[in-house]
């Protein structure tokens, strides 16, 4: 019950803040213009695509060494020529199904400032440019780390993330004890 | 004694109790009683007779002293003197003085005195007190004046009056002359016997007493019967001989006689101045009349006490004898086992109400138990029986009858369905039996058919065998030539199973070179995806670069497409290889399959040519097993005919059996009927 209140409470706010931003008028007719370079790939079924701006490289997946002790969504740790890096998963945060890790996995490497981690991928598409008009914002119903994560969503359903964010959240920075 | 009723015996004993007593009382005092009346009596008897002896000689006593007075007196001295001297003219004066003095004695004396005479010596009379009777009197005869003459006075003569012809009791005395020497006269007095008779007659003793009284020579004088007197003598009365012994000698005593049946007691007193005895007689009867009083009342009263001991003892008896009657009766019929009564108990608390009531709870018992054994015959054995204690037997055993019956009917129950069961069964089997009998029976009618047709098939099949012989010998030619033919087969074969191989070989070496394709194409592959790696990498880093990358992106998605045309050609070549290699495997597999083939058709073929053999020997076999069948047939023939002659046999058995079997049926159908008749009957049981 208390659920079913707090969503039908959300629900009415979100309704507000759709007819508010439906109210306003486009503030810049320019931004159509403009355009992203982003890296599309799959996370299972979806298609996920980051801006090829805070890509460095695309990695195989190979000698993934698994760290005892983590949260899941830290897949281990590769070594890319001498560097070690963290992999993450986000399937782990869009509660997507695993498939299971194989060599045809890969390593999409963001960096942000001197912070670099990799993301797991299932299959790169490939990098194309996309206007940024065709981008909104990811849709209401998502909160939390979900919400955060994104950046938006194209109208060919291309989910953006946001890896800035990805990159300094506060929360993908592990510290356990483990007695 | 033993048969007598309890009554009977009540009444008895208690009547012999009160009895014995009074018998014994009555006689002792009866008899007691007797003897002293009987000594009182007599002694009554004696003082009587004695008493009126005495009076009688005191009177005679008084009648010699008056008469002697009278003899003395002057005027009778003188008359007697004159008389005997001068005669009786002369003396005439003197007479009459002398009669004046008799008359004067005489009234003086009264009626006692029938006259008071003087009489001369000759007997006569001259003087008396009654001058006009005696005068002239003559009684010089008689005793008393002979006696007188002598000078003997006397009194007690009794005889019959001269004059008057009455019975007298005279009395004499001479009379002397004044000088006192002679004796001139007699005075002569004469008493009136009824004077004695009167004093005996008063002295009545009793009813049937008298008294009588007898001179010395035994005559009566006084008797109740007036007959009697001085013309019986007791003497010779027959029976008085004892009495009159004791009045002969004068003495006093008591006897007994019997006279005309009459037993009589007499007491004899004498009177010793005359010679007189007086007599008491009583009846011994009356004598032990104060006996028979006594005995009488003993008898009425000891009769009144019987009667009363009697009703009071039959009462007692009764009341006693009547309840245990009713217990006898009651007894009587819980023997011969009715128990529909009731034994009226009156509000009874001795020994008799508590046998009432001790009898009606054991009928009350007895009917309890009557109960539950009529639950028991009407076959409820639900009833539990309570025993009234731990010794009733009767209880205890019904008890265990029920127990033992409920155990009983149940094993009988069980048995029974058992039976009924088993009836059943026998009924179906008998039945079965029957109809297999009668199916029996006519199978063997049939079998008797059927033995005539056997017969004559073995004839046929005797030519048939002949005929066998003769085929089994062609039989075993062609056999010749079919292992023949085998063995070209056999050779041919091995052939083909040699190339076969060979081609098994090649069909490997063909698998084994398609392997080593898949591993150069998974090679080709692996470039082909690093190449399209490289490509993406190339135009990030073209994007990075900027205006400046943009001819190497350019290039860059080229070499992509590239990786990716390359990609699609190994991935078709891998498709096409992957069904090359199956192909392969299929042939390998068929191959393998026509080895076993081949190697399948020479065993075959060994076969056949081993079974052609075997067929050769058996159609030599059955060449000489059809000459032995003809031979055997012949004898078959023959047993056929004994089979025959058994098999009438056999029918007439089987319709006997049938009968029989018919009979058994009823039997089992009897058995099956009983078996549930008991089944009802066992439950009609409640247990």
């Amino acid at each position: 019950m208390g659920r079913s209140q707090e969503m039908s409470e959300e629900k009415k706010r979100i309704l507000r803040e759709r007819a508010k931003r439906l109210a306003q008028e486009p503030k810049d007719a320019r931004t159509y213009e403009r355009e992203m370079e982003v890296l599309e790939f799959l996370l299972g079924r979806e298609r996920y695509a980051v801006e090829t701006e805070y890509v460095r490289e695309v990695y195989p997946m190979k000698e993934l060494t698994v760290l005892p002790c983590t949260p899941d969504f830290l897949l281990g740790i590769v070594n890319i020529r001498g560097e070690i890096l963290p992999v993450i998963d986000v399937k782990k945060f869009f509660d997507l199904p695993g498939k299971g890790i194989t060599n045809l996995n890969k390593v999409i490497v963001v960096r942000k400032d001197s912070m670099a981690i990799g993301i797991l991928s299932d299959e790169v598409i490939n990098t194309y440019a996309i206007p940024l008009s065709d981008l909104t914002p990811p849709p209401p119903i998502l909160t939390g780390i979900k919400a955060d994560l994104l950046k938006g969503i194209t109208h060919q359903q291309l989910i953006l993330l946001d890896i800035e964010k990805i990159v300094s959240d506060k929360r993908l920075i592990i510290h356990e004890e483990i007695e | 004694m033993k048969n007598m009723t309890l009554g009977k015996k009540l009444l008895t004993g208690g009547l012999l109790a009160v009895a014995i007593p009074i018998i014994i009382v009555g006689i002792v005092s009866v008899y007691q009683a007797s003897k002293n009346t009987y000594k009182d009596k007599q002694d009554d008897m004696t003082i009587i007779s004695e008493s009126l002896a005495g009076s009688l000689e005191t009177t005679m006593y008084e009648q010699l002293f008056v008469i002697k007075n009278i003899s003395y007196s002057n005027s009778v001295i003188a008359a007697a003197e004159k008389m005997e001297k001068e005669g009786e003219k002369k003396s005439r004066h003197e007479i009459a003085l002398a009669e004046k003095e008799l008359i004067k004695i005489k009234n003086a004396e009264g009626d006692r005195l029938s006259s008071v005479n003087i009489v001369d010596r000759n007997g006569i009379f001259f003087a008396s007190s009654d001058r006009k009777t005696f005068k002239g009197t003559d009684i010089s005869k008689r005793e008393y004046f002979i006696n007188a003459l002598k000078g003997k006075p006397s009194a007690g003569s009794v005889v019959v009056s001269a004059t008057t012809g009455r019975v007298v009791c005279t009395s004499a005395a001479p009379v002397y002359s004044s000088n006192g020497k002679d004796i001139t006269g007699v005075v002569i007095i004469a008493l009136e016997l009824r004077f004695f008779s009167d004093i005996s007659q008063k002295m009545k003793i009793g009813k049937g007493g008298y008294i009588f009284i007898v001179d010395k020579n035994g005559l009566y004088i006084t008797h109740p019967v007036k007959e009697k007197i001085l013309k019986e003598s007791i003497f010779q009365t027959k029976g008085m001989e004892d009495v009159s012994e004791l009045i002969r000698q004068g003495k006093k005593g008591n006897r007994e006689y019997t006279v005309e049946g009459i037993r009589r007691v007499a007491s004899v007193a004498p009177v010793n101045i005359t010679g007189w005895s007086v007599v008491s007689v009583v009846p011994v009867d009356e004598l032990y009349a104060p006996a028979r009083f006594t005995r009488n009342v003993i008898i009425s009263v000891g009769t009144i006490f019987l009667l009363l001991a009697s009703v009071f003892f039959y009462l007692f008896s009764r009341s006693l004898t009547r309840p245990m009657g009713e217990v006898v009766d009651a007894a009587q019929k819980i023997a011969s086992g009715d128990l529909s009564l009731n034994i009226s108990s009156p509000d009874r608390h001795d020994e008799i109400g508590r046998l009432i009531h001790a009898f009606n709870e054991m009928v009350r018992s007895l009917k309890e138990k009557i109960q539950v054994a009529e639950r028991i015959a009407a076959n409820d054995l639900t009833a539990d029986v309570m025993p009234s204690s731990e010794r009733d037997a009767l209880g205890n055993a019904l008890a265990t009858m029920v127990d033992t019956m409920r155990k009983q009917i149940q094993e009988i129950v069980e048995g029974v369905n058992i039976l009924a069961t088993s009836g059943n069964e026998i009924m179906a089997s008998v039945t079965q039996l029957t109809s297999g009998a009668a199916e029996t029976s006519t199978a063997v009618t049939e079998t008797t058919t059927t033995v005539e047709e056997v017969k004559q098939t073995a004839e046929v099949s005797n030519q048939k065998a002949r005929h066998v012989v003769e085929l089994g010998q062609k039989t075993a030619e062609i056999a010749k030539l079919g292992l023949k033919s085998i063995e070209d087969t056999i050779a041919g074969i091995s052939r083909i199973k040699e190339q076969t191989e060979a081609i098994a070989d090649m069909v490997v070496r063909l698998s084994e070179q398609s392997q080593a394709i898949g591993e150069i194409i998974t090679t080709v592959s692996d470039i082909a995806e690093q190449s399209n790696l490289l490509a993406v990498n190339a135009s990030i880093e073209a994007a990075k670069a900027g205006e400046h990358g943009k001819g190497f992106a350019v290039v860059a998605q080229e070499i992509k497409s590239l990786a990716d045309q390359s990609k699609q050609a190994t991935a078709l070549i891998r498709t096409i290889l992957f069904d090359v290699q199956k192909a392969i495997s299929s042939s390998v597999m068929a191959t393998e399959q026509g080895n076993k083939a081949v190697e399948a058709g020479v065993k075959l073929s060994t076969q056949a040519g081993e079974s052609i053999e075997a067929l050769a020997e058996s159609v030599t076999e059955a060449a000489n097993a059809a000459i032995q069948i003809a031979a055997s047939n012949q004898q078959q023939l023959a047993g056929m005919d004994q089979v025959v002659s058994a098999m009438e046999n056999i029918r007439d058995a089987s319709i006997e059996t049938a009968g029989s079997a018919k009979q058994t049926e009823r039997a089992a159908h009897d058995l099956h009927n009983l078996g549930q008749k008991l089944q009802e009957m066992v439950s009609r049981y409640k247990i």
